[in-house]
Order: structure tokens, then sequence, then C-alpha cells
């Protein structure tokens, strides 16, 4: 029986295979997929003959479906993607027919159309699985992101709630401390939503890049840093902006990763630190740099490159998602740009984003003072 | 002479702001308030000046609040101190976790000043 054959032949056919597999140029091959992946394949094919050809129908249905979408389940758990999944099973299917061709095995017509139709069952039956998990992987994870979201901005609107209730007695002055409580938290408030968005927007495709002064973005996103700054108690300085230089990117992408990076800046930096934000538009090659420095005291340069990874904190200060790089540097580079940061031992870290200026025609751009509206085309 | 020395409350709490407000508003109402910043410095305190009512927030560095609760609640000295958790988190799962290692009361943020002062009195009430 077929089955037979391919526990017998079990070590060419997987040799064969893996070279198929990795010869594929697309989906390329991993090399968990050629050391284990192919044997996985060939194995739960073979089960699944075994099924068909010694069992009851109903049996062999059960059993194929069980059989196959506990596969599904181990194959994403191993990290493969569904192309790798139906192509394996296509590369797997192809050795066996080879080795059967060569060998002038007596397998029947029958036989091949048995296997035929075990491969679309288990295939079918491997990728719901595994579209089924990743489904509901995904819907844990939007729910652990909803939570969190909700705690930050409990958290938030906590704070702000309490300090307004004391400023309401009008016992405490609006512009002492609890005043300054109010105003950061409606601040972070606002970081937080415009954070959030972004990240909407940025899993939804929705994106668009317009001309836009550097002055008005660096004016929009030093205002907001400057109230912060003030209520921390914070030294901020902003160089001057040359004018006239003008970037296309989408404005509400780029402001809110410069809000997050000056937000961290403020987050990190020693007490009543000094944070400095900065443009350089005098590069030859035409690009715009726009960097923040703060005083969190440097960090190591092996670990510069983790803190834009996801859910990564800097230090013990847990407060947030520790997503906020990790946005900000996917909206720069949708942008066009790209974000680093570099760590000067012992005093900070100096974040720097980098992004390609519009030359051609930007000067013949002069927007009238306060407008909003790019020319009309 | 009666004893006019006002009940101590402990608030636990990471962020600077909520520490504060949770201060101002305790004071206000009558209390003398400490501070703590995690479940560790939560531990000290409880032991060394043993406050009346412990305010607990969960998500803490260090040691965090489901942990520090539990410690209270099974340690000789802090175990009969009431513990009110306050947090933002919204899950359940945290309520539960919270309940299993011994609080007395669990409050999710936002929270009135009014519904924290009255939650503060029920404990001192039971005591």
């Amino acid at each position: 029986m077929l089955h037979e054959f391919l526990t017998v032949h079990r070590d060419d056919l997987i040799a064969r295979a893996r070279v198929k597999v990795a010869a594929r140029s697309a989906p390329r091959a991993s090399q968990p997929e050629l050391e284990h992946g192919v044997s996985l394949f060939l194995d739960q094919l073979t089960e699944t003959l075994r099924c068909e050809q010694t069992s009851s129908t109903r049996t062999t249905h059960l059993e194929i479906a069980r059989g196959a979408a506990m596969h599904g389940g181990e194959l994403r758990r191993a990290g493969f993607t569904i192309a790798q999944v139906v192509h394996d099973y296509g590369d797997v299917c192809q050795a066996v027919t080879e080795v059967a061709v060569e060998l002038q095995a007596a397998i029947s017509p029958d036989e091949f159309r048995t296997l035929n139709r075990c491969l679309d069952e288990a295939i079918a039956q491997a990728v719901t699985e595994y579209a089924s998990q990743q489904e509901r992987s995904l819907a844990e994870l939007g729910t652990q992101r909803m939570g969190f979201f909700a705690h930050e901005l409990g958290s938030l609107v906590a704070n702000a709630t309490l300090a307004f209730e004391a400023l309401q007695t009008g016992r405490v002055g609006v512009s002492g401390s609890t005043g300054a409580v109010l105003g950061r938290n409606l601040v972070r408030l606002r970081h937080l939503i415009e954070r959030s968005l972004a990240e909407v927007r940025l899993e939804a495709g929705l994106h668009r890049r317009d001309l836009v002064p550097l002055t008005e973005l660096m004016e929009e996103v030093g205002l907001a840093a400057a109230i912060e700054a003030k209520a921390r108690g914070f030294q901020l300085t902003i160089t001057a902006v040359e004018p006239g230089v003008v970037i296309e990117v989408d404005r509400q992408l780029m402001a809110a990763a410069l809000a997050n990076l000056l937000q961290n800046a403020f987050k990190f930096s020693r007490a009543q630190g000094h944070v400095v934000l900065t443009t350089d538009t005098s590069k030859p090659d035409g690009r715009v740099l726009i960097e923040v420095e703060d005083e969190c005291g440097g960090i190591a340069p092996e670990i510069a490159e983790s803190l834009f990874r996801p859910f990564q904190n800097r230090t013990s200060n847990r407060s947030g998602l520790g997503l906020g790089l990790a946005i900000a540097r996917e909206s720069v580079k949708i942008n066009g740009g790209e974000i680093r940061v570099r760590t000067l031992p012992g005093e900070g870290c100096v974040f720097t984003i980098e992004l390609p200026r519009l030359l051609v025609g930007a000067k013949e751009w002069c927007a009238p003072q306060g407008s909003n509206s790019p020319p009309a085309n | 002479m009666a004893d006019i020395t006002p009940p101590v409350v402990l608030v636990v709490d990471d962020n600077d702001d909520t520490r504060v407000m949770y201060a101002h508003l305790l004071r206000a109402a009558g209390f003398e308030v400490k501070l703590a910043t995690n479940g560790d410095e939560a531990l000290t305190a409880a032991d060394d000046d043993g406050p009346a009512v412990i305010i607990m927030d969960l998500a803490m560095p260090g040691l965090n609040g489901w942990e520090a609760t539990r410690r209270l609640k099974t340690g000789e000295r802090t175990k009969d101190i009431p513990v009110i958790v306050l947090t933002a988190h919204a899950l359940d799962h945290y309520r539960e976790v919270a309940v299993a290692a011994g609080c007395d009361e669990f409050l999710s943020k936002p929270c009135t000043s009014e519904d924290l002062v009255a939650a503060v009195r029920r404990a001192l009430a039971r005591g």
C-alpha cells in the first residue's frame, strides 16, 4: 500500500523533498523548515494515507481532521507561514511521485488519487487550523493591548480628575502644583491618544503624505513639549528651524513620533534635567535631521537597537506599553525616513530622525502665514 | 485624654502624580498619609509605621501590588491591616488575583475622592 511505500522510502523522500524546498525561490526556506518541517509533512501525509487505506470512512475523516488540526497547530508554533505549508506539502508530494516512478513502484492510479485527496485534505485542515490559531492569537494580543491602553488611560484620567476636583474646592490655586498635575496629565492623555491614533492608522494603512513646512511641524511639537517641560520642571531648548524647508510627510504620524521621543526624554532624564530639540537642514545630501537629546545617563550601546522593539522598556519605569519607539520607527519609515539612537555615556541619549527634504520646487511654495493648505495643483 | 491622632493611610503607587493627589485628598479628609513607590517600600513602611489602612496599586516596578498584598496578608505584624487595591487595570483577571492575594476591597481608577474616602472609612470601621 502507498503508506507502506512512504514508510519504507522515508529517508529518500525526505532528502529529495529537502532539495526541492531549499531550491525554492519563494517562499524562501528557513532552517527549521529544512531540518524538521519536511519530515513533519511527510509523516503527516503517511499517517493520513494509513488512516484512509486501513480504516472505515467515518474513522478516516475524523482522524484526518484531528491529525491535520493538530499538525496545523504544530506548524504555527514552529513559525511556518501558510505559503510554506502549502508549498512544502506540494514538494513532498512531488518527491513521492518521483521516487515511485524511478522505482517503477506498483502504485495504482487509485492510490495516486488517494494521495492527492489526502494531500488536499491535509493542506485544507492544516491551513484552517493555522488560520484559526493565528486569529485567536491576534485577538488575545488585541485584548491585551486594549487592556494596557485602558490602564494607561484610567491612570491619567484619575490623576486629572482628582486634580480638577481639588482645584474646584478653591483651596488650591491653578498655578500651583495641583494645576501642574492637571496640565501634565492632560498633556499625557493627548500623547496617549495621538500615539494610539498613529498605531491605528499605521495598521490600517491610512497614511497620506502632504507637503509640510518644517517650521510648522516643529512649532506644533515644540508647543506641547514646552507645556510638558514646564509642568515637570524641565529645561527645554528648541533650536531655530531654517525657514522655507519643506518635507513630504504624514503630519499626524510625524508629530506623534516626535512627541513620543520628547515624552521619553522627559520620562527617562534625571529630575529637572535639560532636554534639547534640534533640527539640522545643512546636510549636503539634503536630508533633514531632527534630534532629541536627553539626560538619561546613557545606555549600553548593545541594547540601543532593542529599544525600538515592541514592549521594551528602557528602565524599571514601567509606565507605558513599551510600544512608543516601535510605533515611532514605523511612522518615520512610512514617511521615507529612519530613526536611530546613539548614547552619550554618563550623560544621555540622542534620538535622530532623518528625513528626505523636498528640494525641487520647495522654495517656490510660499504658503501664506498661518495657512495649512498646500498649493493647488 | 482621648487620642486624636488621625489614622495613618499608606498610599502605594509608582506614579508620582497619583501619590501626590491621593495624599492631598486624604489629608483634606483628615487622615495622615505616608507614601511608598513600590511593594518593597510598602512592606517596610507597613512594618515600621503600622498604618491603619493601605491603598495599593497593582502594576509597579520591583515588587508588584499583588505580591505585596499577599505578603502583607500573611505577615504576622501586617495581616490585619486592611488593603484597598486601587488600579486602572481593566481586565477581570486582575481583580481575581488581587482578591486571591487577600485584598479587602478592590477599586478601579478613575475613582472619585468621595469613593476613595468612603472606602478608607469602611476599612477603618471594620477594624
